[in-house]
């Protein structure tokens, strides 16, 4: 609470409504049989409403004041509501979808109603993953805070190596991409195609870094303490299609959005169409969830889009595959489709990054302006066109880098790549299971050494801000 | 419990003894204030009795052989950065001065006059720290320790090996290893001759950058002058202070301020004054990039009219000296 309440005091008086919201609705439906769902269902859908009214209120007021503002000029009529100038509370997307959950599962019956309130308050606001997620369940965390937790040094050691390994995917690669990627989206006209195209890439770095980063660091967190948090992310970026790349992209919210929207909408135990038809609705609410604007809302149809397409091509491309012979080289096979994903999700990336819907077509519709000439140049062994089509500089700096660090800067991002793609393949053929545990005393220390160097040496400690910290 | 302790705080000795090495170790780092080791290792070099310039970087368009030349003094151009606190870089380089030095401070109006100055010197203070830190790390350690923000020592030692590691990288990967191993900044030999003076001009920019209104003259930079004076002076150096060129447009918009410095300067501290800020008034054309930086035919006036000002008061030192006997 008082972690929370240090950014701004006013959030814990949101925090407490919410989590006194949840708790009283929990009460009441439990004093009700399972039997008895008429009740149960009218307390769920006045709470569940209430919940959604505020995070509306808080988040999404200003971005319908001015679609109403939009139309109304267009209609030539006057509207005079002004917008609404405050702060967006910390994580109150996430604790609210938190709350939504615990009420589901105590309304179906999958989870006993928390009766007391300071376990229930320790649930909605326990601090590791308060801000950015993990979405937890009620049946992995409540109770976990009714067994005794005693000092592990084993879990405080593997806590300790996640949080730095978030650490350094933040600081690291993520804050380090942040300054390309910031200085080409804020703006993209002055940029040539290769590198919007460069900036593109970077992000789709960058929101994984930044975001896997912040979940390490709150599973980490967590482990110090004795509690064992959702995972979050399970190498997206190695997907071999966009159905399996959100099974494995915030795994939280897309297995909250399957378990309480996607599900009850119908799943999977309806015709195609209407499969199809919720796949879409899930996707644009998902949108919708990670901000207030058109790009959000084109975000989430795009990646909806992409999976119904997915389904619809699903046989042709097995064909095609087998046609052309590439089942027989499965793991050329794999690569190829891993490759494609991760272009098509860095593609819908940009939408997410844009500053307005405007600018990510813009962007998505200029990726390749120039880069055939590029290409040409490089082709003919013109090296002085490419450098100087490559030597962008606006004022004084290089893709947002002083013009004398840029090449060192790039020199550490890559490096830093490698590392990560080195581990994340690693953890792939490893399991789930933490690859250190296992090893030498004398490793283990190599490895947090290096890291801890690493963090140090290589850190861009600027004032970047976690991404998610805006949902 | 105390296994996991001895654990952890080995790894922390380890990488702090890396750190530290790497710090120590002979090598560039990739910041162009990096270039006060430089100047440090000039300073040392020249024998006393030198004539040493320290100030921002107004002091980058001066010329300095005609100096060295005219008064028959090696001239030490220690001029970089105006944001640099000119007090702590005074007493970071006061241990190398010597009897006999004449010290000539020349501080931009926007840092003697302007309240502002303090609050981006705030700012920016770590960034410009690290490099003092250089210089003497210890004190430096120590004020980190009683402002309570000991975290600032591991940042600037964590961005000191940042600087040193990318040079390290930018050089290494281009094959000029040798750059990377000399200390200081890379290639400050092609940036500044032997005396300090930058060997390039300023790109002309228009209109002229920094040129502002100022706020009322701040004692405390009264309060700072004299502290200079008296630590150069408890080192057997004589200290000035020289008024930094500015533009007729620049002096116009700030007569008021401008005068009412001069006004306290000649009340506080009359011995150390070289000259009064008329004496460094040039026309906007003279300028290059901003208020401060003079283009070539600027700087050979500004550095003619300095050595006629400097050989007066040279004399006029000689003969107090004269009648106390002890120049």
């Amino acid at each position: 609470m008082v972690f929370y309440g240090s950014t701004a005091p006013w959030y814990l008086l949101l925090l407490a409504s919410i989590t006194v919201i949840a708790y009283g609705a929990g009460m009441i439906m439990g004093r009700f049989d399972v039997e008895k769902r008429r009740e149960r269902k009218i307390i769920l859908s006045a709470a569940i409403m209430l919940l959604v009214i505020l995070l509306g209120g808080f988040k999404y007021l200003n971005f319908f004041n001015s679609v109403i503002s939009d139309v109304a000029s267009l209609a030539g009529l006057k509207y005079p509501v002004r917008v609404l100038n405050f702060v967006l509370p910390l994580g109150i997307s996430f604790y609210i979808f938190q709350a939504i959950a615990y009420l589901i599962d105590v309304y179906r019956g999958t989870f006993r109603v928390e009766r007391h309130f300071g376990i229930f308050a320790l649930y909605q606001s326990f601090f590791p993953q308060i801000l950015a997620g993990p979405i937890p369940r009620p049946g992995v965390l409540l109770p976990q805070f009714r067994e005794k937790h005693e000092l592990d040094f084993e879990c405080v050691t593997e806590g300790l190596t996640r949080m730095a390994w978030g650490f350094f995917k933040k600081v690291v690669i993520a804050d380090r991409a942040a300054i390309v990627v910031n200085a080409v989206f804020d703006h993209p006209h002055d940029y040539s195609g290769i590198y919007l195209i460069l900036a593109s890439v970077l992000f789709t770095i960058q929101i994984y870094c930044d975001f896997s980063g912040y979940s390490d660091i709150a599973i980490g967190g967590g482990r110090v303490l004795g509690f064992r948090l959702i995972e979050n992310f399970r190498r997206p970026y190695l997907s071999r299609s966009m159905t399996e790349f959100w099974r494995r992209w915030h795994i939280s919210l897309s297995t909250w959005f399957r378990d309480y929207l996607y599900i009850p909408l119908g799943g999977n135990r309806v015709r195609p169409v209407r499969m199809q038809l919720n796949l879409m609705v899930t996707f644009l609410i998902s949108g919708m969830w990670h901000g207030a604007g058109w790009n959000f809302i084109a975000w989430g149809a795009l990646h909806g889009f992409l999976v119904v397409v997915g389904i619809w091509t699903a046989r042709v491309r097995d064909v095609a595959a087998h046609v052309i012979g590439l089942t027989r080289f499965p793991s050329l096979h794999g690569r190829l489709k891993q490759t494609i994903t991760f272009l098509i999700a860095g593609f819908a990336w940009i939408f997410f990054r844009a500053n307005s819907l405007g600018e990510a077509l813009y962007i998505a519709g200029n990726l390749g302006r120039g880069v055939r000439l590029l290409i040409a140049n490089i082709l003919t062994g013109n090296w002085a066109a490419v450098r100087a089509a490559t030597d962008i500089t606006r004022n004084g700096l290089t893709l947002g880098f002083a013009k004398e660090s840029y090449n060192p800067e790039m020199i550490i991002l890559m490096t830093s790549l490698l590392v990560l793609w080195i581990v994340d393949t690693v953890e792939e053929y490893s399991g789930d299971e933490p690859v250190l545990r296992t090893r030498p005393t004398a490793v283990r220390l190599a490895v947090y050494y290096f890291l801890i160097c690493g963090i140090l040496f290589f850190g861009t400690f600027t004032s970047q801000q976690f991404i998610y910290f805006r949902f | 419990m105390v296994r996991f302790l001895i654990k952890g705080a080995a790894l922390a000795l380890v990488i702090v003894l890396t750190g530290t090495a790497i710090i120590a170790f002979p090598g560039a780092y990739l910041h162009e204030l990096a270039a006060v080791i430089n100047k440090r290792d000039m300073l040392v070099s020249r024998k006393p009795p030198r004539l040493i310039f320290i100030g921002g970087s107004n002091l980058l368009s001066l010329n300095g052989p005609m100096l060295e030349r005219e008064l028959e003094m090696p001239v030490v151009n220690m001029g970089l950065y105006a944001n640099i606190p000119l007090v702590d870089y005074f007493e970071d380089i006061a241990g190398y001065l010597s009897h006999g030095d004449m010290v000539v401070i020349v501080q931009e109006y926007g840092s003697l006059i302007n309240r502002s100055t303090e609050r981006l010197l705030a700012s920016e203070r770590i960034g410009v720290e690290q490099f003092l830190f250089l210089l003497s790390p210890c004190k430096y350690l120590l004020r980190s320790l009683e402002r309570g923000a000991p975290f600032d020592t591991v940042r600037i030692w964590a961005s000191l090996i940042q600087l040193k590691l990318k040079s390290l990288i930018k050089f290494g990967t281009a094959g000029k290893i040798g750059i990377a191993l000399r200390p200081g900044v890379p290639r400050y030999g092609e940036v500044f001759d032997a005396n300090g003076d930058y060997r390039y001009p300023f790109l002309v920019i228009r209109p002229l950058l920094e040129g502002a209104a100022y706020s009322r003259p701040d004692i405390s930079c009264i309060t700072h002058l004299k502290r200079m004076i008296r630590t150069g002076g408890e080192r057997g150096a004589q200290v000035y202070f020289s008024f930094p060129p500015t533009p007729e447009s620049n002096f116009r918009l700030n007569r008021k301020q401008i005068e009412g410095l001069y006004v306290i300067m000649q009340r506080e501290i009359p011995a150390a004054l070289v000259n009064a800020p008329d004496d460094h008034r040039y026309p906007d054309d003279y300028f290059a990039d901003t208020v401060n930086h003079l283009q070539p035919n600027g700087e050979q006036i500004r550095s003619r009219k300095l050595v006629e000002q400097l050989k007066k008061t040279i004399a006029a030192a000689r003969r107090s000296s004269d009648k106390s006997g002890n120049f």
